[in-house]
C-alpha cells in the first residue's frame, strides 16, 4: 500500500437527479487505511456519494479517481469494483442460508469452495454470529441481518469499506458490535472504512476525520463545537487550547460537543450556576435567518447562537471581547 | 352412469397393466412437451429479464403484444407453423411436417410468451435492492441478474410449470403438425381426441386420467422444490 497515492480524488463532482442539484463535491481527497465519516442528515447528499465511491453511480459531471487510476470509461470498472465492499442501508440478505449470502462475493472472485467456507465462517464469527452459518436468511432479527451483511462485505476482504448507515434501525447491541469491528477491521487489516450516518456523535467516536454534508455539498468546517482532549476523572477537560469543566469521571482521552444553542454570549462575565465562563474575542458574526451565529476564540473557536434580539441589544462586533458561559451538564460527552 | 362406471374400471386396468398405446402416448408427450419448455425457458428467461431490466422505447407495446401471446389459441399456432413447414411453405424443404420436431416447434411458440410473461412479473416483483446489493458487492451486471433469478427463482418456477402444463394438455398444434400418427406423433391429446371420436371411450379415459396425473405431479414437484 503507498501511502501517497489517494484512495479517493474527486474534482469538480456534480450528480443530478431529474435536473435536481443531489451533490456537489469541488474537490475531496480520501487517504488509504483511515476510518471517514459522512455526516449529515437525511438528503444532504451522503448516499449519493456512497454511491459514487462505490462506482455504482456515474457523476453527472466531474472526476474520480480511485488508487491512483482516473476513471474514465464507467461501463468497464470490474476490477476496481472488485476492491469495493458496500452495504446499503437497508441490506438485502439473499434468500438462502446465512453462510450462503455470506460467500456469494467470493465466489463472484474465483474464490474455491474450501476457501469460500473457511473465510465466510471467518467473517461471522468477526461479527459475533458464529454457529448462524445454516439457519435461514429470511429468519434473522434486524439486528443480526445487518450483521450478516456487514459479514458478507467483510468476507471479500476489500480495500474499502463502505457503509451506508451502518446503525440505523438497529438495536444498541448491535450498533456496538458494528463499531468494534469497523475499528478492529481498520487497525488490523488497515482496511479503509467511510460510513455515512446522521449520528455525529457517531461520527466523531469512530472516524479519523468526519465529513459533514449539507444539502449536498460538503460544509467546510463542522459547525459544532467539539472539544477533544484529556479528563482528569475530576471534571475538568483540557484540549491543550482550553480547559472546560465536565460532567463525567471519565479519564483519559474524550470526544465532548456543545451545543452552540446552549452558549450564553455577554459581555461582562456572568455570576451564575453555570461552571464555565470563559473569556475570548468575537471573530465573526453570521446571519442565519432568525439567529445569528457568532464566532468566538477562547483558546479555540467556539459557535454560539443567539437570537437576532440579543445580537442587536448586545451590539458587538467582531474583534470585541465577551464572555462565553454555559453549563457543565451542557458539555455532552461523545 | 354404469356406462361412465365401466369405463373407468376398464381405463384404470388399462393404465394398471401398463397398455402399450398408453405408454407410447405417454412418452411422446413428455418428450415433446419438456423439450418444447426447455427450449421456450432457455429464451423465454433471459429475454423475460432483459425486458424487465433493461428501459427502451416501444417497451410498454412489447409487454402489451407478449400478454397478448401468452392466450394464443392453439390451432392457431398449428395453421400457422403448418403453412411454414408443409411441403409448398417457406420451410418445406426441411421436410419437418408430421414429425416430432414440428410439434416441438409449434408447442415452443406456444409456450414462449407465457414463459416470457411469468419471468417478467417474477423478475419485477423481486426486491428492488436485489442488484444494488449485488453490484455493491462487486458483481458484474451477468453475476447481477443471475442473482436476481435466483431470488426469483419461485416464480420461475411457476413460469416453467404453468409452461409445461400448457404445452402437455394442448392439442391442436399436435394434431395439425404432428397428424396423430400411432406410434410415431400421437401423443396423450391427440390420441384422446381421436379415441373419443370413434367411441373407445374406456383408452381415451384411461389417456385423460394418465394426462390429468402428469400434470398434477409436475405441479406437486414444483411445490415440493419451493417450499425447499
Amino acid at each position: 500500500m503507498n501511502p501517497m497515492i489517494y484512495l479517493y480524488e474527486l474534482r469538480g463532482i456534480k450528480k443530478y437527479y431529474q435536473h435536481k442539484l443531489a451533490l456537489s463535491v469541488p474537490f475531496m481527497s480520501l487517504e488509504q487505511g483511515r476510518i471517514y465519516a459522512l455526516a449529515g442528515a437525511n438528503g444532504s447528499g451522503k448516499t449519493t456519494l456512497l454511491h459514487i465511491l462505490n462506482l455504482l453511480e456515474q457523476p453527472s459531471a466531474g472526476e474520480v479517481e480511485f488508487l491512483g487510476q482516473r476513471i474514465d470509461n464507467w461501463g468497464d470498472l470490474l476490477p476496481l469494483r472488485g476492491q469495493i465492499a458496500g452495504v446499503l442501508q437497508e441490506p438485502y440478505l439473499w434468500n438462502s442460508s446465512v453462510l450462503g449470502n455470506v460467500t456469494l462475493g467470493l465466489s463472484w472472485r474465483g474464490c474455491r469452495k474450501r476457501e469460500r467456507q473457511k473465510l465466510g465462517l471467518q467473517a461471522l464469527a468477526s461479527v459475533g454470529l458464529a454457529g448462524f452459518e445454516r439457519r435461514r436468511a429470511v429468519q434473522l432479527s434486524g439486528g443480526e441481518a445487518k450483521r450478516v451483511a456487514l459479514a458478507r462485505a467483510l468476507a471479500i476482504n476489500p480495500r474499502v469499506l463502505l457503509l451506508d448507515e451502518p446503525a440505523a434501525n438497529v438495536d444498541a447491541e448491535s450498533t456496538g458490535l458494528i463499531e468494534r469491528v469497523i475499528l478492529k477491521l481498520n487497525r488490523e487489516q488497515g482496511t479503509s472504512v467511510i460510513f455515512s450516518t446522521h449520528d455525529f456523535s457517531q461520527a466523531y467516536r469512530l472516524a479519523d476525520q468526519v465529513i459533514v454534508l449539507a444539502g449536498g455539498q460538503p460544509v467546510k468546517e463542522p459547525r459544532t463545537n467539539i472539544l477533544r482532549g484529556r479528563a482528569d476523572g475530576r471534571g475538568w477537560l483540557d484540549t491543550g487550547r482550553v480547559a472546560v469543566r465536565v460532567v463525567t469521571d471519565k479519564q483519559g482521552v474524550i470526544t465532548a460537543q456543545i451545543d452552540p444553542q446552549e452558549i450564553v454570549i455577554s459581555l461582562q462575565p456572568i455570576q451564575s450556576s453555570a461552571q464555565n465562563c470563559l473569556k475570548g474575542r468575537l471573530l465573526a458574526s453570521e446571519d442565519q435567518g432568525r439567529q445569528v451565529r457568532l464566532t468566538v476564540d477562547v483558546g479555540q473557536r467556539l459557535w454560539a447562537l443567539i437570537t437576532q434580539e440579543s445580537f442587536a441589544s448586545l451590539g458587538v462586533k467582531p474583534g470585541d471581547e465577551v464572555y462565553v458561559t454555559f453549563k457543565s451538564s451542557a458539555v455532552k460527552i461523545l | 352412469m354404469e356406462y361412465i362406471w365401466e369405463s373407468l374400471t376398464t381405463a384404470l386396468s388399462l393404465i394398471w397393466s401398463l397398455d402399450s398405446q398408453v405408454l407410447e402416448a405417454v412418452s411422446v408427450s413428455l418428450e415433446v412437451s419438456i423439450l418444447a419448455v426447455l427450449l421456450a425457458s432457455l429464451v423465454g428467461i433471459p429475454l423475460g429479464t432483459l425486458l424487465v431490466s433493461r428501459r427502451f422505447f416501444g417497451r410498454r407495446l412489447v409487454m402489451t403484444v407478449i400478454n397478448t401471446l401468452m392466450g394464443l389459441p392453439t390451432v392457431a399456432v398449428g395453421l400457422g407453423v403448418y403453412g411454414l413447414i408443409s411441403r409448398q411453405g417457406p420451410l418445406g424443404g426441411l421436410e419437418l411436417l408430421f414429425s416430432l420436431p414440428a410439434i416441438v416447434i409449434g408447442q415452443f411458440i406456444l409456450v414462449t410468451p407465457i414463459v416470457i410473461g411469468l419471468t417478467v412479473s417474477a423478475v419485477a416483483s423481486a426486491d428492488a435492492r436485489v442488484v444494488p446489493t449485488a453490484r455493491a458487492l462487486g458483481a458484474s451486471d451477468f453475476q447481477a441478474s443471475l442473482v436476481l433469478l435466483r431470488e426469483s427463482r419461485f416464480g420461475l418456477m411457476a413460469a416453467v410449470s404453468a409452461s409445461f402444463g400448457r404445452a402437455i394438455s394442448e392439442v391442436g398444434v399436435a394434431m395439425i403438425l404432428g397428424g396423430n400418427i400411432k406410434g410415431f406423433t400421437r401423443t396423450l391429446t391427440t390420441a384422446i381426441a381421436l379415441e373419443t371420436g370413434k367411441g373407445g371411450f374406456s383408452l381415451a379415459l384411461a389417456l385423460g386420467l394418465v394426462l390429468l396425473t402428469l400434470s398434477f405431479g409436475v405441479n406437486i414437484i414444483f411445490n415440493i422444490l419451493q417450499k425447499k
